[in-house]
C-alpha cells in the first residue's frame, strides 16, 4: 500500500516542481544538466523503493506511475484547461524582428538563445531575418523566417 | 499585437498571453514555496537534524537528547543518561509501551545485559560504571507512517514522555 501512495505522491510533487522550474531549466543538454537529471532520478528512486528491492515492489511502483501518466493524458484530452495548466502554452518572443523584452525576461530566455535557434533551425543570421520566434510549450524555440524583401 | 496578415495560428498563440502571464506569476509563487521548503529544512522542520528537530529533556537525573522530528526509514540518535545511583551495579530502562512497534533499534552502545519485551514495553538492563552512572546511546528508526508519536522512557521511578513527529 505504501508503495502506491508514495509513488502517487512523488508523481504529483515532481509535476509541481518541474512546472515551477519552468520550461527551459532542464532543456539544455549540457553535461551539468544531464548530471542534475540523473541525480534527481536517483533521489526519486531511493524514495520509491526504500529498502524493498523486490520484484513485486518494482512492478507496483512502475505500474502506479505509468497508470497516473495515462490517467493524466486522458484528463488532458478531455479538458483544455487542464491541458494548458499541465503542459503550458507557446509564447511569442520576437515579432517582426523585434524582441519582446518583457516576455524574454519572464521566460528567462536570452536573445542569444533565440539567435542560436534561428541559426540552427533556419540558417538565419540576424534578427531582421526573423518574422516570429516562438517559445514552445516544451521549451524549444521555433523560428519563422521573414519573407525576403522585394527589390 | 495584432498586425494585418497575421496567420491564424500565430494569432491563436498570441491570444493566450494572458494565461501565460498567470502561469509566470504561479511560477514565481512556486519558487517562493520551494525557498520556504529549503529554509524549513535548514531549520530542521523536516527532520534530519537542525535546531527545530533536536530536543533535550530532563527529570530528576533522567536526561534525554532525542530527535523531535524524524523520518521513516531514517535512524535518528537517542542519548539517555539514566539517573545515577552510587553503589548500584545495574540500571533498568523501560521503553514503551509501543516502542517496539513504532521504532526499530539500529545500534546500541553499550549493549544491554538483558533485553525483554513485555506488555509494558521493552525492558533493558545495563551495567553501571564504578561511580553508579549509566548512559545509553542508540539509533532508532521509525517504522512507516506519518504523524505524531510518543516516546516514553522510564528509569528508577522517573518517567519522560517525549513527543515525536514522523514524516514519511
Amino acid at each position: 500500500m505504501q508503495s502506491v501512495l508514495h509513488a502517487a505522491a512523488l508523481y504529483v510533487i515532481l509535476v509541481l516542481l518541474f512546472r515551477a522550474t519552468g520550461r527551459r531549466s532542464l532543456k539544455e543538454t549540457t553535461p551539468f544538466d544531464l548530471v542534475l537529471l540523473l541525480v534527481i532520478g536517483e533521489a526519486t528512486q531511493q524514495a520509491l523503493l526504500g529498502e524493498d528491492f523486490s520484484l513485486t515492489n518494482a512492478v507496483v511502483v512502475i505500474t502506479t506511475l505509468l497508470l497516473i501518466d495515462v490517467g493524466l493524458s486522458l484528463f488532458k484530452q478531455r479538458s483544455q484547461a487542464i491541458d494548458r495548466v499541465l503542459d503550458g502554452v507557446p509564447t511569442i518572443l520576437v515579432a517582426d524582428g523585434k524582441p519582446i523584452d518583457d516576455r524574454l525576461r519572464r521566460a528567462r530566455v536570452d536573445l542569444a538563445d533565440v539567435l542560436q535557434a534561428a541559426r540552427e533551425r533556419q540558417g538565419l543570421v540576424g534578427l531582421e531575418q526573423i518574422r516570429w520566434a516562438v517559445l514552445e510549450a516544451d521549451g524549444t524555440i521555433t523560428v519563422i523566417p521573414a519573407k525576403p524583401r522585394e527589390g | 499585437m495584432q498586425a494585418p496578415g497575421m496567420p491564424p495560428e500565430i494569432d491563436r498563440i498570441e491570444k493566450q498571453i494572458g494565461f501565460q502571464h498567470r502561469m509566470w506569476r504561479a511560477e514565481r509563487i512556486g519558487w517562493m514555496g520551494m525557498t520556504a521548503i529549503v529554509l524549513a529544512a535548514l531549520a530542521g522542520l523536516w527532520g534530519g537534524g537542525g535546531p527545530l528537530a533536536w530536543g533535550e529533556a530532563e527529570k530528576d537525573g533522567l536526561s534525554v537528547e532525542w530527535a523531535r522530528i524524524q523520518r521513516s526509514g531514517h535512524a535518528s540518535p537517542l542519548r539517555i543518561h539514566l539517573p545515577p545511583k552510587p553503589g548500584a551495579r545495574e540500571a533498568v530502562l523501560l521503553l514503551g509501551p509501543r516502542f517496539a512497534e513504532q521504532w526499530r533499534i539500529r545500534n546500541m552502545a553499550p549493549e544491554p545485559l538483558e533485553a525483554a519485551a513485555g506488555s509494558e514495553g521493552l525492558r533493558l538492563v545495563f551495567r553501571r560504571d564504578p561511580t553508579g552512572a549509566a548512559m545509553v546511546a542508540f539509533h532508532a528508526e521509525p517504522t512507516e507512517g506519518l504523524g505524531p508519536r510518543s516516546l516514553r522512557l522510564q528509569a528508577s521511578g522517573r518517567m519522560l514522555e517525549l513527543p515525536v513527529w514522523v514524516w514519511p
